[in-house]
């Protein structure tokens, strides 16, 4: 295969990538390191580094569109990326000492845990328990509205726990870091089950907060190195143009058979890293 | 409090904004180095050499001089570099915007936390910059 054609498939795989990703609500990490490892025999580190950038890309351009139409909580956000961004910093340190074998295990496990926590949304419908009013949120000025489609009218909410929601977040900026993907899998419900927000406020919020943490840990594995032009740049253009595409197509309908699909796909993947990493441990 | 929701809209439509300013130019930027990749570049046509570019270590530009000289000899890797810098740039930039948005209204409490989150974004960059 010549540089130019593997160039062009990366490109067109990161694009159908991106654009079924949005339409299930996935972001770009989960699919572009499988993609590069597995296809394409990367070496896990680089496919680490060319995913951190294109999480940036798709969760800027969704950040983008949910912070205008007043889904986003920008200040539970921010208040969280403090621990998001600790998080971040900490697992980029230790991506680059840690075994290849282990990166593997682990993404296959997140992997594994993202599909069960998608089952579970699939089966459930949308379940939002009221918090009681918290001394830090109200100092702080955390809570909020959102404007709820599909009752038509504005809803106001309290913000329950944010310090034990801030610091299982430097938990999920690790994650994010080490593995070179969102974890809006492990944001949405701290966010959703231990603060108690609507589910829809947990996930623009998740995705206004990933950018920041993929910047911290891009930084890292940028100057180390890691984020090979090669392979960042046709992988981030593609993922972009593809989520765009789907969020222009279908906005914010998050297909339930595409979401059954995606369960048995990251079953799979899922399978094949964790195998992967102990065939190289 | 429709004073407070008008307050809110600021923040929220900046941010916007400026995160759909910085995908849109970092993008234009990449697709700008790759069309050079591919105009100046015959080697990328040749079957075989691709281990040579997806070899660790082997194809990363890293150090500003080096991509700073890149620019100006329109090199493609160096425009790539630059196009995934601004990328990254980008969440930076909405966090520092954020941070005078609390402080034109006054939310010393934001202050400090959107200047914490900002210092660690900074300390990440030197962090890199010093483990090389």
């Amino acid at each position: 295969m010549s540089p130019l054609l593997f160039t062009v498939l990366l490109f067109f795989l990161s694009a159908a990538g991106g654009f079924l990703g949005s339409l299930a609500g996935i972001g770009g990490g989960i699919i572009v390191v499988p993609a590069l490892t597995l296809l394409f025999g990367v070496d896990i580190h680089l496919a680490i580094g060319a995913s951190i950038v294109c999480v940036i890309a798709t969760s800027t351009a969704a950040a983008a569109a949910y912070v205008r139409e007043g889904m986003t909580n920008v200040r539970v956000g921010m208040f969280l990326e403090m621990g998001t961004v600790t998080g971040a910093l900490i697992g980029a340190t230790l991506g680059g000492i840690l075994n290849p074998g282990l990166l593997f295990i682990l993404f296959g496990a997140i992997v594994g845990y993202s599909a069960l926590m998608m089952l579970k949304q699939v089966g459930k419908g949308i379940g939002s328990s009221v918090a009681a009013e918290n001394r830090i949120s109200k100092w702080l000025n955390l809570n909020g509205s959102y404007y709820d489609q599909a009752v038509g009218k504005e809803i106001p909410y309290k913000v329950a726990h944010p310090l034990i929601g801030g610091v299982l977040m430097i938990f999920a900026g690790m994650v994010s870091a080490l593995l070179g993907i969102g974890s809006g899998s492990l944001k949405v419900p701290v966010m959703d089950i231990a603060m108690k927000l609507p589910i829809k406020v947990s996930s623009a919020t998740s995705n206004f907060m990933i950018g920041v943490t993929a910047a911290a840990s891009s930084m890292i594995y940028f100057a180390r190195g890691d984020i090979n032009p090669f392979l960042a740049a046709p992988t981030a253009v593609g993922i972009t143009l593809g989520a765009l595409i789907g969020t222009r197509v279908m906005t914010r309908m998050h297909s339930r058979s595409l979401r059954i699909l995606f369960v048995f796909l990251f079953f799979f993947i899922g399978i094949q890293m964790i195998w992967k990493g102990f065939g190289t441990l | 409090m429709k004073d407070g929701d008008k307050r809110l809209e600021l923040l929220e439509i900046t941010l916007g904004r400026t995160l759909r300013a910085g995908l849109i130019s970092s993008i234009s930027v990449i697709l700008f180095g790759i069309v050079l990749a591919i105009v100046n570049h015959p080697e990328l046509r040749e079957a075989g050499s691709l281990h040579k570019f997806i070899a660790p270590g082997g194809y990363a530009l890293t150090g500003f001089h080096g991509i700073v000289d890149g620019l100006k000899e329109f090199k493609a890797m160096a425009w790539i570099s630059l196009g995934i810098f601004m990328l990254i740039l980008t969440p930076t930039v909405r966090v520092g915007i954020s941070f005078f948005i609390f402080w034109y209204q006054g939310d010393k409490k934001f202050m400090v936390i959107t200047a914490i989150v900002f210092t660690l974004l900074m300390v990440s960059l030197v962090l890199g910059s010093t483990v090389l």
